[in-house]
């Protein structure tokens, strides 16, 4: 199994959705789609599984162009973000929806609610389910069709937060063990770190940056996918000479092309707080919020209006002093 | 001061008109039912072995014949309209129920007009030098005549039926390889089920209603027996029999659409998102089905009847023509302005206070009026008129205005109801909090609210009477003739040219209400 997708187009009435999208899976590989909503990433998925068209652009399954196939030829198994389970059919019939009377058999229906975790509950209609429940059956409705590919819009939308965790390990360690290629789309980046082996972020209707979600986590390239997969401190900068770059709370050295404006990237958890003996970067608490497990340092610049937010352990300094901070020049990321 | 325990229950007089109302509207039909108590028995004999069986025989394969029909043509028109995308589609969401506005009878005068040895269809063939008897005025003629203007009740409940339903799960269907067909089989046609048996209901009671289409092709129902057994026998006794018997098949009918309704726990939960039309291939043949019930149930019959109209021109029709248009304008004006007052009453009443258990139960009561045949409200007003006057012969309109009141009192006072229930109870507790009692609360802020409902209802109570037939058949004045009763008339004695423009008339105004529902489905 190996799915392209080739250069795709899609506008409704006059806004790009879809703008040159290229990407392509391997079998076994499970893709996380991510981006702001309206980025397009549903379009995207609608378009995979046949139900809508694209403007241009093809898509290609094991070498064969099925583009105008019809969603129904594809049988990609497609578990909606609202579920869509018939309400009017109990979890036997729902799950075995698509399947031949004669291939119904009771092993296979043990064999999925098994797997899924609904248990003994066949007979129930979709109503008498918790949220969860409802989750897995839709799971188990297109895992039933051995679909080639799976696909998941935004699953775990529907549940609250409690139960998401639990539903969610459990559902990302079947879908390891079964090994079924899977594009799963989601706007919470955990998702995406906890079972992708490729993440892709969009952005406006265009591919923003590919990669493994440690690599596209520690190197984002803009500032829009830093700040989607967690906090972020963006210093801006000019550079002095060609290995020192000047910002509003010191100077750090690292290597660069003269460009003025730049902008520096660097995950606050790499930023640490020290002693005058060892610092690159030095700024005035302005603020302190006790958030918990840590606080919230607002820290103004000296000799200017920026400040920055910053994650920290518990910290000892109080509002008004200076305090020091060591940031690894080689994790820094440049955006131009 | 309050006495121990009791305690003087609030909005007393409304309460009390309320009451009245209630047991006004329903008295008919509790005296029809509390008559079969007392029969005459002489002639239950001869009725049960001789003439019940030919009603039920006749009444049956009507009833089976139309909803068959009905429920093809209107199931796949509402689906087509739904779910295709094909030339002139958004027209023929209204143009679909256009029909409606045909009285089952007109449409029939209309088709035997058509086929009979001068019309048109009978030229054309004498034309081709082929002659072929095209008798209509039988079981199967009534079927059709009557299907082809009552399949709009069923398209308008499937259709909103269908564009309720999630668009996901027809998708969802498709996306695990189900094509189009069996998802409408396995998804779309049970989920819709119980709006569209709602709409199939409509259609068994105006067949059961029917007395023109009937008496008109010689096929004696249950209805035409109530008229024979009352107006050429005089036998109240029987009437109430037969009228008996249908009252406990329309409550039967009743409870089962409500067991439906029950069963339909599983509502959709979100507003979603609506269907995306599919182009389909032979598209022609989509406009094809939709376009064959507009023409016949609509443009032919209406063409016959204006070919007529023109016909029967040089006939002095005119004089006529407006003694009947205002007959039948007094006799709307009058029953909708009624209809109107009295459930303005009572649905006021019913939001004061609250309608919980027994009492919503009570608040609906009076939709069983529209569930009964007109023939059988007519002969329990009868009933009652003969209570208090035996010796009268009831001369007035105001028996006749009484039986349209019963007869059509949900057509006002279910619109006026949901107008109700749609205006937020914190503007009356607004109200009544700035010191505004609840009779000026209603002519303050309800009514004039609610206006826009209120000209609605006002309208389809009044073509609803122009259009009916039995009830004033049974209940008019001596020689007292409407637009419906002087087409019916004409018809009958063979002069069918001249019920052109009287029909033409109640058609042109039955049309407004039909596009005025369209809105209301669209606003959906």
């Amino acid at each position: 199994m190996n799915l392209s997708v080739e250069h795709i187009n899609k506008s409704f009435e006059n806004t790009r959705v879809l703008d040159d999208v290229t990407l392509d899976i391997q079998k076994g590989e499970i893709l996380s789609l991510t981006g702001e909503s309206g980025c397009g990433k549903s379009t995207l998925l609608r378009i995979i599984s046949g139900l809508e068209m694209p403007d241009s652009g093809r898509i290609i399954l094991n070498d064969e162009e099925i583009t105008n196939w019809s969603p129904e030829k594809r049988k990609f198994g497609f578990v909606f973000q609202n579920l869509s389970l018939f309400p009017h059919l109990t979890v036997r019939d729902n799950i075995f929806y698509a399947i031949r009377k004669k291939d119904q058999s009771n092993s296979k229906l043990t064999k999925l609610t098994d797997m899924t975790g609904l248990k003994g509950l066949a007979t129930r209609y979709p109503h008498e389910l918790s949220g969860g429940q409802q989750q897995r059956v839709a799971l188990a409705r297109a895992l039933a069709i051995n679909p080639q590919l799976l696909i998941l819009d935004e699953p775990f939308s529907s549940l609250d937060e409690l139960l998401k965790a639990k539903i969610r390990e459990e559902i990302f360690d079947l879908l390891r063990t079964l090994e079924i290629t899977t594009i799963l789309v989601s706007h919470q980046a955990s998702d995406a770190f906890l079972i992708a082996n490729k993440l892709i972020v969009m952005r406006q209707g265009k591919i923003q940056q590919v990669g493994r979600p440690a690599d596209v986590y520690q190197n984002p390239i803009s500032p829009y996918v830093s700040d989607f997969f967690g906090a972020s401190v963006i210093l801006t900068g000019k550079n002095v000479n060609d290995n020192s770059i000047h910002t509003s709370f010191g100077t750090l050295k690292i290597a660069n092309d003269r460009v003025d404006d730049l902008q520096l990237f660097v995950r606050p958890e790499n930023i640490k707080i020290t002693t005058l003996n060892d610092y690159n970067l030095s700024g005035r608490i302005l603020k302190k919020e006790f958030k918990g497990p840590h606080d919230v340092l607002r820290i103004g610049s000296e000799n200017s209006n920026e400040y920055i937010s910053l994650e920290t352990e518990r910290c000892m300094h109080e509002v008004g002093e200076t305090i020091y901070l060591k940031v690894p020049e080689e994790l820094v990321q440049i955006f131009k | 001061m309050k006495l121990a325990g009791i305690k003087q229950p609030r909005y007393l007089s409304w309460r009390l008109a309320a009451n009245i109302i209630l047991v006004a509207i329903l008295l008919p039909l509790v005296l029809v039912a509390s008559r079969s108590f007392m029969l005459d028995t002489s002639n239950l004999r001869h009725i049960t072995s001789n003439l019940l069986p030919l009603y039920l025989w006749n009444t049956s394969i009507l009833v089976i014949g139309t909803s068959a029909i009905t429920l093809i043509i209107g199931v796949a028109t509402a689906w087509i309209v739904t779910v295709y995308d094909f030339p002139f589609r958004r027209k023929f969401e209204w143009l679909l129920i256009l029909p409606l506005s045909i009285p089952t009878f007109i449409n029939a005068i209309a088709y035997v007009g058509l086929t009979d040895y001068a019309g048109p269809i009978r030229i054309f063939l004498r034309w081709l030098n082929v002659d072929i008897y095209l008798d209509i005025m039988n079981h199967t003629g009534a079927i059709l005549v009557m299907s082809l203007v009552l399949y709009p009740y069923v398209y308008i409940t499937s259709r909103s039926a269908f564009l309720l339903q999630s668009a996901s799960l027809i998708e969802v269907s498709r996306s695990l390889g189900q094509p189009m067909k069996k998802t409408f089989r396995k998804v779309v046609l049970p989920l819709a089920w119980p709006a569209i048996f709602a709409g199939l209901i409509l259609v068994i009671m105006e067949v059961l209603n029917d007395y023109g289409v009937v008496s008109y092709f010689g096929i004696p129902t249950f209805t035409v027996g109530i008229f024979r057994s009352w107006l050429a026998l005089g036998d109240l006794s029987t009437a109430v029999f037969l009228s008996m018997i249908v009252l406990i098949f329309v409550i039967v009918l009743l409870v089962i659409e409500f067991r439906a309704n029950q069963k339909k726990r599983f509502s959709i939960d979100k507003a979603e998102r609506s269907f995306k039309r599919l182009k389909p291939k032979k598209k022609w043949v989509a406009f094809a089905i939709c376009f064959f019930p507009f023409l016949v149930g609509f443009i032919v019959p209406v063409c016959q009847l204006m070919w007529w109209f023109i016909l029967a021109y040089s006939h002095d029709v005119w004089s006529h023509l407006l003694t009947l248009a205002r007959n039948t304008a007094l006799l709307g004006s009058l029953s909708s302005i009624i209809i109107l007052l009295l459930s303005i009453v009572l649905a006021y009443t019913f939001r004061l206070v609250d309608k919980r258990g027994f009492k919503k139960t009570i608040s609906k009561l009076p939709m069983l009026g529209y569930a009964m045949p007109g023939a059988v409200i007519a002969v329990g007003i009868i009933a009652l008129v003969l209570i208090i006057n035996p010796s009268l012969i009831y001369s007035g309109i105001s028996a006749l205005v009484f039986g349209y009141t019963v007869r059509f009192f949900a057509v006002g006072y279910g619109s006026i109801q949901s107008g109700f229930d749609k205006i937020s109870r914190q503007i009356d507790d607004a109200a009544i909090s700035l010191g505004s009692n609840s009779l000026r609360n209603l002519i303050r802020i309800h009514i004039p609210i609610l206006k826009p409902v209120l000209m609605g209802s006002l309208i389809m109570v009044f073509v609803d009477v122009a259009k009916e037939l039995p009830i004033t058949l049974i209940l008019r004045p001596f020689n007292y003739e409407t637009l419906a009763t002087n087409a019916f008339q004409y018809a009958k004695d063979e002069m069918a040219p001249r019920a052109a423009s009287s029909s033409l008339l109640i058609i042109f105004a039955s049309a407004v209400p039909v596009y005025y529902l369209n809105r209301i489905l669209h606003r959906k």
